[in-house]
């Protein structure tokens, strides 16, 4: 995470997901697309797109994912 | 080095058929990617295609009112041949592309930017597309943007699937047996390829954790999903729809057919003996409800079928019950 500088960069520091308890056949999904999501925000800062636009579109995308990794926390859990 | 999983067909179809995901409804994941591959790369279509035998189906479509294509005409189909990105700046200058009728015709292909789609153990299923309807450029930084929301797609897709599996049994959840109903229904309705849709309950199962604990139930519904998982065909389908509550899908079955078989998995569980101190003998009631034209949605075709299920109950368990359809056909076993 540290690669990544800032607001949304520091405001992905506070994990999103660390309110889960996450199985561990989940982990090593949540770990990759903690990696992913942060490539995202690097690549679309380098890509010029406005801070606001990043903070908005990482939002949409870590709810979205949020979702599902519940769901399937729900079942693994059932 | 050949990268033999780029041509091995028959394995990437096997792939994309693991994924699960032909021919489902959109889902709000997908969408959302698609959204935002529009607004950030400001083209006017995004798309989650995915290449079947025959044609591009896709999972999403922002900007375009389609779900499929042909596949000798789809640009996806190219993209998947390679790992790398694939971008046609201008359709109309590339030799490949520039006769295709999705160029020279609606939507007026200008410019395509996609990048493929890898199955968990390497097969390139799809590809996620960003389409212009006129001719431009994406720098390297665009296409690395492309590159990593295609990671975050392969991500959803990954999720969704383990979301569909029920761990205890091994069957798939309920959403995603309903959305293998979808499926079969959508068969069905394109090519009129009947499908059944058996659910069975297990008798007195209550009594079985009162009498045995609940670990003995858990043991009980992991062997009842692993004896069914034994006897279907790869192309049937197992769900865990609840509690002691199962579904088959029984592609390509005809009423006897989908009759038979439920009576051979039940005299099957009838017969299984699960390992416990005293070891626990069980009986399932099963109901029969074939897919109807105009059957409305996967709820209401096991809605129908749940009635079955409960007159076989009703009359005495351990049978096999159809739902009624026009006549309110009853066998009993």
């Amino acid at each position: 995470m540290s690669d990544v500088n800032g607001s949304v960069g520091l405001k992905l520091d506070q994990d999103p997901f660390a309110d889960l308890e996450v199985p561990q056949a989940l982990q090593s999904s949540l770990e990759r697309h903690r990696t992913n999501l942060f490539r995202l925000i690097r690549d679309l800062q380098s890509a010029g797109v406005s801070e606001e636009q990043i903070e908005s579109s990482v939002t949409v995308i870590v709810a979205s994912y949020r979702d599902e990794l519940v769901r399937a926390i729900k079942t693994m859990v059932r | 080095m050949v990268d033999t999983k780029l041509h091995d067909e028959p394995g990437r179809l096997a792939a994309l058929k693991r994924a699960e995901i032909l021919d489902t409804a959109p889902e709000e994941p997908f969408d959302r990617i698609t959204g935002l591959v529009r607004t950030v790369l400001n083209v006017p279509l995004a798309t989650v295609s995915l290449i079947d035998e025959n044609r591009q189906w896709l999972k999403s479509c922002v900007g375009l009112d389609i779900t499929s294509t042909p596949r000798d005409v789809a640009f996806c189909h190219y993209t998947i041949q390679g790992r790398e990105p694939m971008y046609i700046p201008d359709a109309k200058l590339d030799p490949r592309f520039a006769d295709n009728p999705l160029v020279t015709g609606a939507p007026y292909i200008g410019s395509y930017l996609g990048i493929p789609l890898s199955s968990p153990d390497g097969y390139n299923v799809g590809s996620l597309c960003a389409i212009d309807f006129k001719p431009r450029t994406f720098d390297a930084a665009q296409i690395q943007v492309l590159k990593s929301f295609a990671a975050l797609v392969t991500d959803e897709m990954e999720l969704r699937r383990i979301a569909a599996i029920d761990h205890l049994t091994g069957a798939l959840t309920r959403r995603g047996f309903c959305l293998e109903a979808a499926k079969a229904i959508s068969r069905f309705e394109r090519h009129r390829r009947s499908s059944a849709l058996l659910m069975f309950d297990i008798d007195h199962f209550k009594k079985v954790n009162d009498t045995h604990g609940h670990p003995a139930g858990d043991e009980v519904l992991r062997s009842v999903g692993k004896e069914m998982s034994r006897l279907l065909r790869t192309s049937d389908v197992l769900g865990r729809l609840g509690g002691e509550e199962f579904g088959i899908l029984l592609a390509d079955a005809e009423p006897e057919d989908a009759y038979r078989s439920a009576e051979r998995f039940r005299i099957a569980l009838e017969a299984l003996t699960i390992k416990h101190k005293p070891p626990i003998k069980v009986t399932a009631s099963f109901g029969i409800g074939m897919v109807e034209a105009g059957g409305g949605s996967p709820e209401e075709w096991m809605a129908r079928t749940d009635q079955a299920l409960y007159t076989a109950k009703r009359t005495g368990r351990n049978k096999s019950c159809f739902a009624p359809v026009d006549t309110g056909t009853e066998i009993g076993s």
